[in-house]
């Protein structure tokens, strides 16, 4: 019999969204500072899991509990949603937002792959290979 | 007791107020069978009686949300009795896990024949984003509960939500390898999955369904872009 997994204890849920909102922080100052918005991007969806990895609720949180239970995906979603606020009002040279949606949410889906098959969650060095590799590989080469 | 047989899921012909409304929910007698004797075969009633269930359960999840939806409720609505209720589903759980099947099936099998008709790996990507979006967009309650309202249905539908999932990225990797390209690289089927997954679930959610179709052409094209270089034997 498959086993509920507990609903996430509203201390739980404000933990998470302490450590979001320290992200996206540090975020507005990555974003803006970066080359390209790819790089912006990727200098920001790496402090996201370089705060994620060193805090493991928030990981389990993030990515696992995320598609289990609506309170945890709406808070994530409305992560990733401001992200992309900031993107489009810090810089020129922004995707359109469907793009950037869909780049986060196919980053997202593979890093939840990688740490459900994992015993641990991947290190930073594969982390920053799957950011890169997606980042780069499905965005234009030029707007 | 469960019949074992797939409930068929229901045309998108009624609904029952959204929550805040006033309308108390009727049950559909317009598809309800005559009382007493009337010559039909066992087999028939049952059909009826359990496509009817299914079309109650669509409607009260879509309406009060999954946790509202009791036998008791999804019963009245769809004029059985408890006791009918259970001979054809184990409980509401089950009715739930078996209409989403149902529904993923029959939408895997719509992709999986619209991919068909394209002869590149592009063109057998867009046909099949196009049917899986426009499929969506025609049973927006269906869609709802089996994207949206699986969330509140415990952990054997989240179970068979990843495997529907896991079961379009197979078709993915099948369409990448289809034209002899190179295998996708590792993790690019379960992302491309999981991305339009997200994108599908926020429109949904916010009852925005029926805009679905529009994404296509964009959808397309992100996905072309991870795709390429497996599906083009020069670049691979």
């Amino acid at each position: 019999m498959l086993r509920s997994e507990p609903t996430p204890d509203p201390a739980a849920l404000a933990d998470y969204q302490r450590v979001l909102d320290r992200v996206f922080e540090r975020s507005r100052e990555l974003i803006e500072s970066a080359p390209t918005w790819q790089a912006g991007l990727y200098r920001a969806v790496l402090a996201c899991y370089t705060e994620m990895r060193s805090n493991p609720q928030a990981l389990h949180l993030h990515f696992i509990a995320t598609m289990r239970d609506a309170r945890v995906l709406q808070t994530r979603v409305r992560h990733r949603d401001r992200l992309l606020a900031l993107l489009a009002r810090t810089r020129d040279d922004a995707p359109d937002s469907l793009h950037g949606e869909f780049l986060l949410n196919m980053i997202h889906a593979s890093m939840r792959t990688q740490i459900k098959a994992g015993a641990t969650p991947p290190d930073l060095d594969a982390a920053e290979q799957t950011f890169a590799t997606i980042l780069w590989r499905g965005a234009p080469l030029a707007r | 007791m469960s019949s074992g047989i797939v409930p068929r899921v229901p045309e998108e012909t009624s609904a029952v107020g959204r929550p805040g409304r006033k309308r108390r929910p009727a049950a559909p007698h317009d598809v309800q069978l005559p009382s007493g004797r009337h010559g039909l075969s066992p087999r028939f009633v049952a059909d009826n009686q359990r496509d009817r269930i299914v079309e109650a359960l669509v409607d009260v999840v879509f309406s009060l949300g999954y946790p509202a939806a009791s036998v008791e409720r999804v019963s009245a609505r769809a004029g059985v009795s408890r006791r009918t209720f259970y001979e054809q589903f184990d409980g509401k759980e089950d009715a739930f896990v078996r209409t989403c099947d149902d529904a993923a099936a029959r939408l895997y099998a719509r992709v999986d024949a619209a991919r068909a008709t394209g002869t590149t790996a592009s063109e057998q990507l867009h046909a099949g984003l196009a049917a899986l979006l426009d499929g969506l967009a025609r049973k927006p309650r269906v869609a709802h509960m089996c994207v949206v309202g699986i969330l509140s249905a415990g952990p054997a539908a989240i179970e068979r939500r990843d495997a529907h999932n896991a079961g379009f990225a197979r078709l993915l990797e099948e369409i990448a390898r289809g034209q002899g390209g190179a295998p996708l690289p590792p993790l690019t089927a379960e992302g491309i999955v999981g991305a339009v997954h997200d994108v599908v679930y926020k429109r949904i959610a916010a009852g925005e369904t029926s805009t679905l179709p529009a994404l296509l052409d964009d959808l397309h094209g992100f996905c072309t872009l991870l795709f390429g270089q497996a599906t083009d034997p020069r670049r691979a």
